[in-house]
């Protein structure tokens, strides 16, 4: 997990890591990968104080920014929102002079999100109690990478994250770290 | 002259001992059967350099015995106690009943009268609580599930010497006249002094020894504990004595009534030197005793009636075992430990000799072969370590994996040293959220003061290895160092740092260069005792001046970060003076620079528009 050979950056965020259910599975399923820099934020930053520099220098040593997280109240629990609020504006430095990847340092990139909720996915249609698709409620994420120019990648979400069986959990879990190895292998053919 | 006879004696036995211990633990046998052959080899059979009088020394020798079981009782409180009520009565009972009736058999068999019969077989059911327990402990098996059933036997043993005293003056021959007499008094009688005695060391040890702990604690003179502590201890075997019950006994219901005392460990610590020399001069003596011209002159008696002797106990012991749930590794600990005759019979030998229940033929050739068992012991429990377990574990590794050794202690994982203005903050919070804790203080007023909140506090000096050995730090995960003397935390690092490095350590400093003292020596976290209160303040102070609550929170988190950066790189720094002055020197200025750029950082930062209008 070194930042040399590392290339995916996940930016966890769970208040409750230690009754986690899905999203824990999800962590635990591709923490052993190399290519994989983990950042935990409850724990690392408990006080709310974020690191800042230290944040942004590993946006730009990675090439893929994951954000995992519960679904909560329709966004991210307070601390990622707090690290988006404090690191992520450096994106919008319009430094006289420079160009490239000075000028736009998360240019190029891509953000995925990951997120489990504890809802059905049929709840989140017309029909259901919180009436649009679970995709709309994560259109801030997307407009948020396109304005720091990140490539928007299609969120892996889970369903039902408090009832469903360990062992469906696990299987999502192993889904998700194939399709981050995808992502990988396509990073390292471009 | 007198006195150099004494010195002598004393020479002998410790040099003996320094040169045995080591060579039968070299073999893998021991410390006790390297004193039993250490006592065979200089006692009256092999170089006579004892002096005559064995039977005296070894009855001086069997206090060691005592102190062992007040040792044992502040081990376990009466919570404890209470949960081993049925392997104590069940599993005890029914092995003193059934090897006693399986003896007495044995003795109606060879055509012994039944009255010989029953005493031989009641004094042979006892078992050697000073070797057995003395072995399991040096194998760390005293707290496993085999440990545990070994000891309620034994316990259920040393109580029951208390009625097998009052019976075997009824079993008599000769003078039937005086067993009817005797039959009378003792009944009722002997109840109520147990009864007696029993509330009064409750009483004693409940509510007025803590009083007696703290005067003594307040003088702050450790020999004036240690005093205490034995004074206590022989005080209550010569009270035992004096109504006629075993003194181990009494001391055993003195220390169950001491375990929840906060002057537990200190206890602990003070008696266990006096225990350990006790019971190896009792093992020496029991390996003096052993009468080796009977031995030499009748070798097929002996031999015979000691396979009869262990034979007999490990079949009526691997039985029990098997029908009270004990796993296969368990029970042939359990039975190989208990397999041997135990030290109250040679006291119940000559009582029954006195009252003659039984005559010369038969206690000579029983005592050889009661001590030979006793040596035996050990090397049976190497015959089971290295032959039979094996096997047993080669058969049924998963089931003994999960149901041996399952016995958990109730240590705590975390030790709070120093329960002051500072140590009792963390320790509540650590309570509040389940966790068991030890907490240590050296303050005698302190801890009378912090106990009425409810707290298990305990008193002692925590720079005193043993009494952090007592107070569990062998099995503790973690210690908290809250005291305010540097100069004692230090002592208390490098202590802890060199004999139990496994142990995670915070603590506290008085400032910055405490920490850095701290930290070089090896604690995990240190906390500034002041720090955060200060800088608590110094938020409220921007506060008053005019900054929003929020602004000045940021402000100060920033101070502390940067301000524990440059703490790391003192640590980090060589260590000599200058360097450390121009160090402190320079980083407040690098701190006042690095901050002020960092809060202009955060403000355009922030000023930032991030939908740029």
């Amino acid at each position: 997990m070194t930042a040399a050979s590392s290339r995916a950056l996940v930016i966890y965020a769970h208040p409750r890591h230690q009754t986690s259910r899905a999203c824990r599975q999800l962590l635990a399923a591709i923490s052993d990968l190399d290519e994989v820099t983990i950042r935990d934020l409850y724990e690392e930053y408990p006080d709310f104080h974020i690191n800042i520099g230290h944040e942004q220098s590993l946006l730009r040593n990675h090439q893929l920014v994951i954000f995992l997280f519960p679904l909560y109240w329709y966004s991210a629990p307070s601390l990622l929102k707090e690290w988006q609020d404090r690191v992520l504006n450096f994106a919008l430095d319009e430094v006289p002079g420079r160009a490239g990847p000075e000028q736009d340092p998360l240019q190029g990139r891509m953000l995925w999100i990951a997120t489990s909720v504890g809802a059905s996915f049929s709840s989140f249609s017309a029909e259901g109690g919180n009436r649009y698709p679970l995709e709309q409620y994560l259109l801030p994420y997307e407009q948020t990478a396109r304005v720091c120019r990140m490539a928007w990648q299609t969120p892996f979400m889970v369903c039902q994250a408090r009832r469903k069986p360990e062992s469906v959990l696990q299987r999502q879990a192993q889904s998700f770290r194939s399709i981050l190895l995808g992502k990988l292998q396509a990073l390292d053919n471009a | 002259m007198h006195n150099d006879s004494f010195m002598l004696q004393a020479f002998v036995f410790l040099l003996s001992a320094v040169i045995a211990v080591p060579l039968a633990k070299r073999v893998g046998l021991g410390s006790v059967m390297g004193y039993l052959c250490a006592g065979a080899v200089i006692g009256p059979f092999g170089l006579g350099l004892m002096g005559d009088d064995v039977e005296s020394l070894m009855s001086f020798a069997e206090f060691g015995v005592v102190l062992m079981l007040f040792l044992i009782g502040l081990e376990l409180d009466p919570a404890v106690l209470w949960r081993m009520r049925i392997s104590v009565l069940g599993l005890g009972g029914l092995q003193v009943l059934v090897t006693s009736l399986l003896f007495f058999a044995a003795g109606l068999a060879l055509g012994f009268s039944w009255q010989v019969s029953l005493a031989t077989g009641s004094i042979l059911s006892l078992s050697s609580t000073a070797i057995v327990l003395q072995t399991l402990e040096e194998k760390s098996l005293l707290k496993t599930e085999s440990g545990q059933s070994s000891f309620s036997v034994l316990l259920f043993q040393d109580i029951a010497v208390i009625p097998l005293l009052a019976i075997l003056p009824l079993l008599a021959m000769e003078l039937p006249e005086l067993a009817n007499k005797t039959e009378h008094i003792p009944g009722w009688e002997t109840a109520l002094k147990v009864i007696l005695v029993v509330a009064a060391i409750v009483l004693v040890g409940r509510w007025v020894s803590r009083y007696l702990f703290r005067i003594i604690a307040e003088t702050r003179l450790r020999e004036t504990f240690t005093a205490t502590a034995l004074m206590l201890v022989v005080g209550i075997a010569l009270l035992m004595n004096e109504v006629g019950l075993s003194p181990a006994l009494g001391t055993f219901v003195a220390g169950v009534v001491l375990a929840n005392s906060e002057y537990r460990h200190e206890l602990e610590s003070e008696i266990e030197p006096f225990k350990g020399l006790l019971l190896a001069l009792f093992f020496i003596s029991v390996g003096a005793s052993i009468d080796f011209d009977f031995l030499l002159q009748h070798p097929w008696l002996i031999s015979g009636l000691l396979a009869a002797l262990i034979g007999g106990k490990m079949l009526v012991l691997v039985i029990l075992g098997r029908l009270f749930g004990l796993s296969g590794k368990s029970n042939s600990v359990f039975t190989f430990s208990l397999a041997q005759g135990g030290e109250f019979a040679f006291v119940l030998f000559t009582f029954a000799e006195n009252n003659r229940v039984l005559g010369t033929d038969i206690t000579a050739p029983l005592t050889v072969v009661v001590a030979l068992s006793m040596v035996a012991t050990p090397l049976l429990m190497s015959i089971n370590e290295r032959w039979v377990q094996p096997r047993l574990s080669g058969n049924r590794v998963q089931k003994d994996n999960n149901t041996a050794d399952t016995i958990d202690n109730h240590e705590a994982r975390a030790i709070v040293v120093g329960f002051g203005r500072f140590g009792q903050i963390v320790g509540r919070l650590l309570r509040i959220n389940g966790f068991n804790i030890t907490i240590l203080d050296h303050d005698a007023v302190q801890i009378d003061s912090v106990r009425r909140f409810g707290h298990k506090v305990f008193f002692g000096d925590a720079s005193r290895p043993d009494l952090l050995v007592s107070a569990g730090i062998e099995d503790a995960e973690l210690l908290v160092i809250s005291i305010d003397d540097h100069n004692r935390s230090m002592d208390l690092v490098r202590l802890v740092k060199r004999h139990f490095p496994h142990v995670r350590i915070l603590a506290r400093a008085r400032g910055r260069h405490q920490a850095v003292e701290l930290l070089r020596a090896g604690v995990d976290h240190v906390e500034r005792e002041s720090f955060h209160s200060a800088l608590r303040l110094g938020r409220e102070a921007l506060r008053s001046l005019g900054f929003r609550a929020y602004q000045a929170r940021r402000s100060a988190e920033l101070f502390r970060h940067y301000d524990e950066l440059m703490l790391q790189e003192m640590v980090e720094a060589p260590d000599d003076e200058k360097t450390r002055l121009n160090l402190a020197r320079q980083n407040s200025r690098d701190l006042q620079d690095l901050m002020q750029t960092d809060m202009q950082a955060e403000v355009e930062n922030q000023e930032h528009n991030w939908d740029r209008g």
